[in-house]
C-alpha cells in the first residue's frame, strides 16, 4: 500500500466520522455543527438561533469567523460576560437595607388646609427652622394643626384647619422633579403622564397615587417653606440651645435640636446644603430646585422593575415602591452598565477595578449631583475640620443636561474624580460589602479566585488586638488585614471619603489613654492601637501604606498579581464550559491566560479563544463508537 | 518420533529447495472498524434561565414580558411572571441565592406551564392568522397529515426549539411525535382548539420541554 | 485512589464497624421527617443560646440602648442589661421566644468553632460540614444527604425554600436534588394547568414522549445521569399534576388551615407560610425533608436594634411548627404524633461579635450555636461552651484528632448518625458525638 494512501486511511480511522464530528469543509452540516452553532448562539447572542439564522448558517458562504467577530462586538455578548461577574459579586441588596438619610428623606403627612381640606404636606424631619417651636420637625405645632407627626409614621391627634396666615407663611407649592421633567424651568409645564414611559423609557409613576384627596391629579406639592429653599449654601445659625435636657416641650414629640459643636464654631459661616452638616446646622438649606435633593417617602408610587432578569428595559414585573428603593435600583444598574461597557468596547478588563469612568442615566445623575454626599461628613467629622465633602464621585463631573427622568439614556463620564476605582467605589459595592474586610474579601475572591479559609485552627482567647498576630486568626488575617486597609478611608457602611489631610494615619490629638479616649477620636481612630504616644486610623494598622493608597492601590495590587489573568480565564471559561476547570485543563488555562495577557487584557480575544477551542467547540456527550 | 523429525530435517536440509508459488491475497474476515473519537466528552449544560426567557419571548413573536402576560393569560393559562422566574433557576443577588445548577421537578413544571401557554396561543395566532405573521408554526397547516406531511412540518418546529433539522435526530423521534400528534388529535374532535390544532399544540409543548431544548 | 482517601475510608469503615451497634440501634424507621432551617445572616447567640448580660472582657451585652426590647417577651431588665432565663438544663437569652415553653425538648449546641467569618463559607460549613474550596462546594448539604438516604420514595424527597441546599458529585441519587423555590406560591402556580385546551390525558402522553426521549438520549450518552434525572423528574411531575396539589398548597389555603403562624410578622411574616407548608406536606406524606431560610440577621449597623425581635419571630415560628406537629397524627402510624418522628435542625453561618462596633451593630464572629429538636437527641440540655471573656469556643472533648471544640461537621455527622446513617458515606469530616444523642 502506498504511503500517502496509508496515511489517509490512518487519518480516516483516527477521525472517523460517525455523524458527530464537524465536517467544516462542505456545506452539509453535521449534528455537531448545529450543536456548536446553537451553543455559540446561546452564549453570544443570548438565545438559541432563529430558523432564519439556521438557514443562513447552512449556506455554503457562511463564514463562522465573520459571524463570531460580529457577535463579539454585540451588547448581548457583553451582557453574557457581565453575567459572569454579576454572579460572582451579586451586586444587589435586600429591601431591608435602606438608603435613608435625614437630609434626603422628604416625609409626607396629611394636614387640613385653611379650608378644611385634607392636604398632603411634605417636610424633612431634620429640617432646621428659626422658630424654636417647629425647629427639627414639621412646620406646624400641635396647637396649630392639631397633630404631632412622628418620624416615618402617621400623624397623631385630631387635625384642625390651619389658619390662613400661618399656612401662607409656613408652606409653599413646589413643582417637584418627580412630577415635572422641566422642574428647573421658571414655570414647569411638562408634568408626568403615561407617555413618559415611552419618552423617558421606564420612568413611570403610579398616577393614581399622585392625586389630591379629591382624586384630582397632583400638579404641585405643598411643602414646608424651609424645605423649598434652593440655595447651594446656607448660613450656619445658633440658637443658644446646648445639651438641652428635661421633658420634651408640650406639643412636640422630640426636643428641638441643640447647637452642635460645628454650629457654635462656625456660626454665621456658609455651609454646603448638599451635606448632612449643612442640613443640620442651617435654616437656609432646603431641598433645592424642584426638591431635587430629596426623595419623597410617599406616596410609594415609583414603578420599579422588581423582576428584570433580562435587564430593566424588559421588566417581567414592576412594583410601586417608595423613591429611595427606586433610586437604589439604578445603583445596581450602574455597576452592570459599567461592566458591560468594558466588555462591549473591548476595553482592558483591569478597568473593572482601576477605571475612574462610569456611565450614568437620569436618576443616577440626580443622585450623584445632589444626594450622594448627603452622608457627609459623618459623626463628629467637624471635630476634624471635615465639613466639605471630598467625594468618591465628584458631582461636578455629572453633565448638567441629563434629564432626570430618562432611565434609558446612559452617558459615559470619563472621570468620576481622583478617588474613584472601578466597581470598588460605587455605592452598590460599598453597601453590599459594608465592612472593610468584606470589601477586600469580595475583590480577592472574585479577581484572584482565592479565599480565606482556616482549616481546623483552634482559636484561643487572646488579648492581642492585632489579628495578624493573634494565634489562629493570623492564618487568614495576615493576608486579609493589609487588603482591608485599602478601604480605611471609606468608613464602613458608607461612601464618605476621609481625606488624609484631615484624617492622617496618626493624629496627635487622638493619642490618648485608650480607656478615656475622646468619643470623637474613638470613631475614627482605633482604641485597640492607641496609647498616649501612638494612634492609628481604624483599619490602617496592618498597612498604613495601603490605607493611603486607597482602593486604587488595591486595584493595582490585584491587577498586577500573577493570579489575576488565570482567575479571569477560570471564571469566564468555567461559565462558558459549564464545568469547573480541573488539573487536566492546566496547560490550556495557561495558554488562555497568555492569550488574554498578550491581547492586552481584553476579553474579546479570550472569549474567542475559548469558544473556538476543542474544549468548547467539540465537546459532546455522545458515547464513543455509536 | 524424534528420529523421524531428525530424518525430516535432514531431508529438508539436504533436499532440493522447492519454490513457493505466489497466491492471491485474500482479505481478512471477521474484523470490525473501531472508530476512535478523540472529542472531549462532557455533561450537557443547562440553558441559562435568562436565555430560556429570551427565547421564550422570541417564540412569542418578539413580545415584551408585559405583552406576553396580556396575550397568554385567560382561561387559566398563565399567572404572574414572578411565579415562574425563580422556579426556572434564576439567582437572587439580593439574598445571595445562586442560580440553579440542576433541574428539578418545579423547574420542569414551570417550563411546562410556560410551554403550554406559548403553544396554545401560538396555535391560535399562527394557524388561524396571517401566514406572514407566523412565529412558531411557520408552515401551512393541513388537516389529518400523513406521516411525511407531518415530518416536514415537524422539522420546522424541531429547528425552532432544538436548533437542528429533524433528519439528524434519532431515527424514531419523528414517529414518536407523530404518534403523539395523532393520539392528541383523536381526543379533541371538538373544543376550543380543533383536532389538528390540539395535536400541534401538544407537539409544540413537548418540544418546548424537550431535554435538548433545556440543555446545550 | 489516593492513600489518604483510602486510609480515611478504612477509618470510616472501622468507625462504622465499631459504632455498628449504635447505628443499628439508632436506625430510623422509614417514616421520619426532617425540617432544616437556616437562620440567614449570622445570629447573635448572646441573645438566646449563650446569653451574656454583663460587661466582661470584650463582651458588651445588649441593653435597651442598643436593642429594641419592648416586644421581647422575655426581656427582664437587670442593671443595664437583661436577666437570663434559667431552666433545668439551659440558660437562655431574652430572644428565645416561643421555644422557652419547649425548653425541655431543645438540644442546644454552643461553642461550635467556625474558622470562618465569610457568609458564603460559613453557610457552606454549617450546612455541609466542609469549607468552600476555590469558590465551590465539595460536599452536599445535610438536607440532600437525608433526602438521598431516606426520601427517594417520596413524591418530593426534598423541598428547599431559599435554603442553601447543595447537590454535589455523582454518587447521590438524582432524585435527591431538592425542589428549589423562592416561596410556596411559586410551587403551586407552576403546577397549575388550564383545563380548556390540553387535558390530563394529553399531558400524560407528552410526559411519556419526553420520558422516552430522555431515556433514549441517556442510552447514547457518555454521561447518562442528566437525562435519567430528567426522565425521573418528568414522571414525578406527572404524578404531581394529577393530584390536588395546587389547591392544598396554595398560600391562601395554607394560611387558612394553619392560623397558628404569624403571617403579619414584621421580619418573617411573608415567609411564615413555609412553616404551614412544611406541616401540611409532612402530614400528607408527600415530602421527606423541608428546608427553608429566614433572614434579616446580618445586623452590622443600627439595624442591630431589631435583632432580638427578628430572632424571637424565628423561634416563635419554630415553636409553632413543633406545637402543630404535637397535635397532628402521623400519616403512616395512626397512633403516633408527627412530633415523635419529625426532627428539626436550625443552623446559622456564624454568630455575632460580643462587642459592638462603631455603628452600634455587631459584626461576624467565628463561634456558633445550633439547635436540634428531635426525640433522638437529648432534649433539655445545652452542650458545648465558650470562654466567658471573648465568646470563643472551648474544647468539648477528645476527638480522633485530639481535644478540640465542636465543629459543624460533628453536628451534621451526629445528626446523620442519630438516624442510622453512616456519616462517613457522605462526609469527609466530623464525628458522631454520642453525648448529644438520647
Amino acid at each position: 500500500m502506498k504511503r500517502p494512501l496509508a496515511l489517509a486511511c490512518l487519518a480516516c480511522l483516527v477521525f472517523a466520522n460517525d455523524g458527530t464530528r464537524a465536517d467544516r469543509t462542505t456545506a452539509a452540516k453535521t449534528l455537531a455543527d448545529y450543536r456548536y452553532f446553537r451553543a455559540l448562539s446561546i452564549d453570544l447572542v443570548g438565545r438559541p438561533p432563529l430558523v432564519d439564522e439556521l438557514a443562513a448558517y447552512e449556506q455554503p458562504d457562511f463564514v463562522l469567523d465573520r459571524w463570531l467577530d460580529k457577535q463579539l462586538a454585540s451588547p448581548e455578548y457583553a451582557e453574557r460576560i457581565t453575567r459572569v461577574y454579576l454572579d460572582l459579586l451579586r451586586l444587589e441588596v435586600p429591601q431591608s437595607v435602606l438608603f435613608h438619610t435625614a437630609s434626603t428623606d422628604l416625609q409626607a403627612t396629611h394636614v387640613l388646609d385653611p379650608n378644611g381640606r385634607d392636604v398632603t404636606l411634605y417636610f424633612r424631619q431634620a429640617q432646621r427652622r428659626r422658630n424654636a417651636a417647629i425647629d427639627g420637625q414639621v412646620c406646624f405645632t400641635e396647637d396649630e394643626s392639631g397633630l404631632k407627626v412622628p418620624h416615618d409614621a402617621a400623624a397623631i391627634g385630631s387635625p384642625k384647619p390651619i389658619p390662613k396666615a400661618l399656612w401662607d407663611a409656613r408652606t409653599v407649592l413646589v413643582k417637584p422633579w418627580w412630577l415635572y421633567a422641566d422642574y428647573r424651568a421658571k414655570d414647569p409645564q411638562d408634568r408626568a403622564s403615561p407617555d413618559w414611559v415611552q419618552r423617558f423609557g421606564g420612568f413611570e409613576l403610579m398616577q393614581e397615587l399622585f392625586v389630591e384627596r379629591d382624586k384630582t391629579p397632583m400638579t404641585a406639592v405643598r411643602v414646608c417653606r424651609e424645605e423649598a429653599q434652593t440655595a447651594e449654601q446656607g448660613k450656619v445659625f445658633v440658637t443658644g440651645r446646648t445639651n438641652v435636657k428635661g421633658p420634651v416641650p408640650a406639643g412636640r414629640l422630640t426636643r428641638p435640636p441643640s447647637d452642635s459643636r460645628f454650629a457654635i464654631a462656625n456660626s454665621g459661616k456658609l455651609v454646603s446644603c448638599i451635606t448632612d452638616n449643612g442640613v443640620k446646622s442651617s435654616a437656609e438649606c432646603g431641598c433645592g430646585i424642584g426638591l431635587e435633593r430629596c426623595l419623597p417617602s410617599g406616596p410609594p408610587g415609583f414603578m420599579m422593575p422588581t423582576e428584570a432578569p433580562l435587564g430593566v428595559r424588559e421588566p417581567f414585573q414592576k412594583t410601586a415602591r417608595p423613591a429611595h428603593l427606586w433610586m437604589r435600583t439604578w445603583w445596581t444598574e450602574e455597576a452592570s452598565h459599567f461592566m458591560a461597557r468594558i466588555f462591549e468596547d473591548d476595553r482592558d478588563v483591569r478597568e473593572l477595578l482601576t477605571s475612574r469612568a462610569t456611565t450614568v442615566n437620569g436618576p443616577l445623575a440626580l443622585f450623584y449631583r445632589t444626594m450622594s454626599n448627603s452622608r457627609c461628613c459623618g459623626d463628629v467629622a467637624d471635630l476634624f475640620g471635615y465639613t466639605t465633602p471630598e467625594p468618591l464621585f465628584d458631582p461636578a463631573a455629572v453633565p448638567a443636561n441629563v434629564v432626570v427622568q430618562d432611565t434609558t439614556t446612559w452617558v459615559t463620564i470619563a472621570d468620576r474624580g481622583p478617588h474613584a476605582a472601578g466597581l470598588m467605589t460605587m455605592p452598590i459595592f460599598l453597601l453590599k460589602y459594608g465592612t472593610r474586610r468584606q470589601r477586600a474579601h469580595a475583590v480577592y475572591s472574585t479577581f484572584l479566585c482565592k479565599d480565606f479559609v482556616a482549616n481546623n485552627v483552634k482559636l484561643q482567647p487572646s488579648q492581642e488586638p492585632d489579628l495578624t498576630k493573634r494565634p489562629g486568626c493570623a492564618t487568614c488575617h495576615t493576608r486579609l488585614e493589609p487588603l482591608a486597609a485599602y478601604f480605611t478611608r471609606i468608613p464602613e457602611g458608607n461612601w464618605t471619603y476621609l481625606p488624609p489631610a484631615l484624617f492622617p494615619i496618626s493624629l496627635d490629638r487622638c493619642k490618648q489613654d485608650p480607656k478615656n479616649m475622646h468619643s470623637g477620636c474613638k470613631i475614627y481612630y482605633d482604641p485597640a492601637f492607641t496609647s498616649t504616644s501612638h494612634t492609628v486610623l481604624r483599619g490602617a494598622h496592618a498597612s498604613p501604606h495601603n490605607a493611603d493608597a486607597g482602593p486604587q492601590g488595591l486595584a493595582t495590587e490585584i491587577t498586577s498579581s500573577p493570579e489575576f489573568a488565570p482567575c479571569v480565564v477560570k471564571n469566564v471559561a468555567e461559565s462558558l464550559l459549564g464545568r469547573p476547570l480541573t488539573a487536566e485543563d492546566g496547560a490550556w488555562q495557561t495558554a488562555m491566560a497568555k492569550t488574554f495577557v498578550d491581547g492586552g487584557f481584553r476579553m474579546r480575544a479570550l472569549v474567542r479563544a475559548i469558544v473556538t477551542a476543542p474544549a468548547y467547540r467539540d465537546v459532546n456527550d455522545q458515547r464513543s463508537g455509536r | 518420533m524424534i528420529r523421524r523429525a531428525v530424518l525430516l530435517v535432514v531431508a529438508v536440509a539436504c533436499g532440493r529447495p522447492e519454490t513457493i508459488e505466489p497466491s492471491r491475497a485474500v482479505p481478512f474476515g471477521g474484523y470490525s472498524e473501531l472508530a476512535l473519537d478523540p472529542t472531549p466528552k462532557g455533561h450537557r449544560r443547562m440553558v441559562p434561565p435568562e436565555v430560556y426567557l429570551r427565547a421564550y419571548l422570541t417564540w412569542f413573536g418578539g413580545l415584551s414580558p408585559a405583552q406576553v402576560f396580556q396575550k397568554a393569560r385567560g382561561r387559566k393559562l398563565f399567572d404572574q411572571w414572578a411565579d415562574y422566574l425563580v422556579a426556572l433557576g434564576l439567582p437572587d443577588y439580593a439574598i445571595d441565592a445562586p442560580r440553579a445548577a440542576q433541574s428539578n421537578t418545579v423547574m420542569l413544571a414551570a417550563m411546562g406551564r410556560l410551554g403550554e401557554a406559548l403553544c396554545v396561543r401560538s396555535v391560535e395566532h399562527d394557524l388561524r392568522g396571517r401566514p406572514d405573521k407566523r412565529a412558531v408554526f411557520a408552515f401551512e397547516p393541513i388537516a389529518n397529515p400523513s406521516r411525511d406531511e407531518f415530518a416536514s412540518r415537524f422539522d420546522t418546529l424541531h429547528r425552532t426549539f432544538l436548533s437542528y433539522p429533524a433528519r439528524l435526530a434519532p431515527a424514531d423521534r419523528v414517529d414518536r411525535f407523530y404518534a403523539l400528534y395523532r393520539s392528541v388529535a383523536a381526543r379533541h374532535a371538538s373544543g376550543l382548539l380543533s383536532a389538528d390544532e390540539s395535536g400541534w399544540a401538544a407537539v409544540c409543548a413537548a418540544l418546548v420541554q424537550h431535554p435538548e431544548t433545556g440543555l446545550y | 485512589m489516593r492513600r489518604r482517601d483510602a486510609l480515611k475510608l478504612l477509618a470510616g469503615g472501622a468507625a462504622a464497624v465499631s459504632l455498628h451497634p449504635l447505628l443499628r440501634a439508632a436506625g430510623s424507621q422509614p417514616d421520619d421527617f426532617f425540617i432544616f432551617i437556616h437562620a440567614a445572616g449570622g445570629w447573635d447567640v448572646t441573645l438566646w443560646s449563650d446569653p451574656r448580660n454583663e460587661r466582661r472582657g470584650i463582651t458588651e451585652p445588649a441593653t435597651t440602648a442598643t436593642l429594641e426590647t419592648g416586644a421581647l417577651r422575655y426581656w427582664r431588665n437587670r442593671a443595664d442589661s437583661f436577666e437570663p432565663l434559667a431552666t433545668k438544663g439551659h440558660v437562655l437569652g431574652p430572644a428565645i421566644g416561643g421555644l422557652y415553653d419547649l425548653a425541655d425538648r431543645l438540644t442546644i449546641i454552643n461553642g461550635i468553632a467556625m474558622n470562618t467569618v465569610s457568609h458564603p463559607d460559613g453557610i457552606a460549613y454549617s450546612c455541609t460540614g466542609r469549607h468552600r474550596t476555590g469558590g465551590t462546594l465539595p460536599e452536599s448539604s445535610i438536607d440532600v444527604l437525608v433526602a438521598n438516604e431516606r426520601g427517594l420514595a417520596q413524591m418530593m424527597p426534598g423541598v428547599s425554600v431559599r435554603f442553601p441546599s447543595a447537590f454535589v458529585g455523582t454518587h447521590l441519587d438524582r432524585r435527591a436534588v431538592p425542589l428549589r423555590i423562592a416561596d410556596v406560591g411559586a410551587l403551586t402556580h407552576s403546577f397549575e394547568r388550564s383545563p380548556d385546551y390540553l387535558d390530563d390525558a394529553d399531558r400524560t402522553a407528552i410526559t411519556a414522549v419526553l420520558s422516552e426521549e430522555a431515556t433514549a438520549l441517556a442510552r447514547s450518552s457518555t454521561h447518562p445521569a442528566t437525562y435519567e434525572q430528567l426522565a425521573n423528574q418528568q414522571q414525578s411531575l406527572a404524578k404531581l399534576l394529577t393530584g390536588d396539589f395546587t389547591h392544598a398548597f396554595s398560600r391562601k389555603q395554607l394560611e387558612s388551615a394553619y392560623p397558628q403562624f404569624n403571617y403579619r410578622g414584621r421580619a418573617h411574616g411573608k415567609q411564615a407560610v413555609v412553616g404551614a407548608f412544611a406541616v401540611e406536606a409532612i402530614r400528607r406524606n408527600v415530602v421527606r425533608c423541608v428546608s427553608f431560610a429566614l433572614g434579616q440577621l446580618d445586623t452590622h449597623g443600627a439595624n442591630y436594634r431589631t435583632h432580638g425581635t427578628v430572632l424571637q419571630e424565628l423561634f416563635d415560628l419554630v415553636a409553632a411548627i413543633v406545637k402543630l406537629l404535637d397535635t397532628t397524627p402521623h400519616p403512616t402510624s395512626p397512633t403516633a404524633r408527627l412530633s415523635e418522628r419529625t426532627h428539626i435542625l436550625v443552623v446559622s453561618e456564624f454568630c455575632r461579635t460580643p462587642q459592638l462596633n462603631t455603628n452600634g451593630g455587631r459584626d461576624h464572629y467565628p463561634n456558633n450555636s445550633a439547635l436540634v429538636i428531635s426525640p433522638r437527641f437529648r432534649g433539655g440540655r445545652s452542650f458545648g461552651s465558650t470562654d466567658p471573656d471573648q465568646l470563643l469556643p472551648l474544647d468539648f472533648g477528645k476527638f480522633a484528632d485530639g481535644a478540640r471544640p465542636l465543629a459543624p461537621p460533628d453536628v451534621l455527622a451526629t445528626f446523620l448518625g442519630a438516624f442510622g446513617i453512616n456519616p462517613r458515606r457522605y462526609m469527609r469530616d466530623g464525628e458522631i458525638v454520642k453525648a448529644l444523642l438520647a
